[in-house]
């Protein structure tokens, strides 16, 4: 999966524009970072990879970047 | 294993009563921004719920429920053995509700009442013990009672003001030969503290400080449910969707083997998500959480009872799940004749006589 294509889906469940999203932004400065996306994310992270996320994994995402480099 | 085996004990009448007071998008733009609200209905499901007025209690709703259901089949309440009332919202601290509600139902003096302090996997544990109990004697009725007002212990002033709506529920047992019932319970209880109201009970009698900083980092009222919708939503999709299966394996049974699968109304987007995994088409996945909200453990009652109130003549095949605070969780499946599945009323009735000066 190429790195765009992450960023699509991350912009999907935040209901944003891909132009909005950098590695560096900080996910409490986006105003849909509540907690239906973080149920979105997690539901996205155990479809699409396989991953099962905590609410503890979740509270440390601080940044895009930090959700990122979870999707593989 | 937690898998319980009852035979010769059938369920024989449901009934669902709610508060008249409906609590909505209008009503809440008092306090919220229409943008928030309508965020919530998208993230929920839910659209309105019925909220009960500062004296009607879990147990009104749950004693009109049952009245309501005595009066449509006319048994006689003298061969009523066991009256169980399922709840998290007591009259009192003590005595049990149950004994209060035998006293103003004019239930027998021949009759076991007994609490079940259970939130939404309630009906799960009430419908296990009753039979259970039945089984053991020789009780030609059981009454089972379910309420619930979790709106009194919600901070309405947060945007979980419409999440949790206010109901009662009764169904009738009674014996007959041939019935089989299988029922798993689970709980894990190293997460009680995910969903919870951590004073008003004995633990922490007079806090000094009545605020609390939960899991999410955030202050919150001692005296209110705080709930880690994350915790609680990683539990539903995923220990409760693979006790389903299990369960489903081990009577082996699929999902076309069921008219419905009754699922707990938490949030909308938990039942599509169980219903997907477990192959269950749409049209066999009723939800009534739009209108009501999160009834806690009335909620699968008052689900048949919204589903099937008006249908005639119908022999329908129910899986069921309740799952929540505890964390606690159950599966069952049983038979019903929509016949005996009375349509939701609505009172604002409460037990004055209850109300000690």
């Amino acid at each position: 999966m190429t790195k765009e294509q992450k960023y699509e889906m991350l912009a999907d469940i935040l209901e944003c524009d891909v132009e909005q999203l950098n590695e560096d932004l900080v996910l409490e400065s986006i105003d849909n970072w509540g907690s239906m996306t973080k149920l979105s994310l997690i539901v996205l992270m155990e479809d699409e990879f396989g991953k099962t996320l905590s609410s503890s994994e979740i509270t440390g995402f601080k940044t895009v970047g930090d959700i990122l480099s979870c999707m593989c | 294993m937690p898998y319980f085996k009852t035979n010769g004990v059938a369920i024989s009448g449901i009934s669902a009563a709610v508060p008249t007071t409906v609590i909505n998008a209008e009503t809440l733009t008092k306090n919220f921004d229409s943008v928030y609200i309508q965020k919530f209905i998208k993230s929920t499901g839910i659209m309105s719920c019925h909220q009960t007025k500062d004296n009607q209690t879990a147990s009104d709703l749950g004693f009109a429920a049952a009245e309501n259901l005595l009066a449509a089949k006319r048994i006689d309440r003298s061969d009523i053995g066991v009256l169980i009332f399922v709840t998290t919202s007591s009259d009192y601290r003590k005595p049990s509700t149950s004994c209060v509600l035998q006293k103003r139902g004019n239930y027998p003096v021949d009759c076991a009442c007994m609490d079940i302090i259970h939130g939404c996997a309630g009906f799960m544990y009430g419908h296990q013990t009753m039979q259970a109990m039945m089984q053991a004697s020789e009780c030609r009725y059981g009454m089972l009672i379910l309420g619930e007002t979790t709106s009194k212990v919600i901070n309405k002033q947060e945007g979980n003001a419409m999440m949790f709506g206010d109901a009662g529920a009764a169904v009738l047992y009674e014996r007959k030969e041939g019935t089989k019932n299988l029922t798993l319970l689970r709980t894990l209880g190293e997460r009680f503290k995910s969903l919870i109201v951590p004073s008003g009970g004995f633990r922490d009698l007079n806090p000094k400080d009545p605020f609390f900083t939960a899991s999410d980092g955030v202050k919150h009222s001692k005296y209110n449910l705080y709930m880690d919708g994350m915790d609680v939503f990683n539990f539903a999709t995923r220990e409760v969707l693979d006790s389903i299966k299990e369960y489903m394996t081990k009577l082996g049974k699929g999902a076309n083997d069921f008219d419905i699968f009754a699922c707990h109304q938490a949030n909308n987007y938990i039942i599509q998500r169980m219903a997907k995994k477990l192959e269950f088409p749409k049209e066999k996945v009723p939800v009534c959480l739009d209108r009501y909200g999160n009834t806690s453990s009335v909620s699968i009652p008052l689900l048949l009872c919204d589903s099937y109130g008006k249908t005639n003549g119908k022999t329908k095949k129910v899986l069921a799940s309740g799952f929540g605070i505890g964390l606690a969780w159950g599966v069952t499946s049983f038979n019903i004749n929509t016949d005996i599945v009375l349509p939701i009323i609505e009172t604002d009735d409460c037990y004055s006589e209850g109300i000690i000066l």
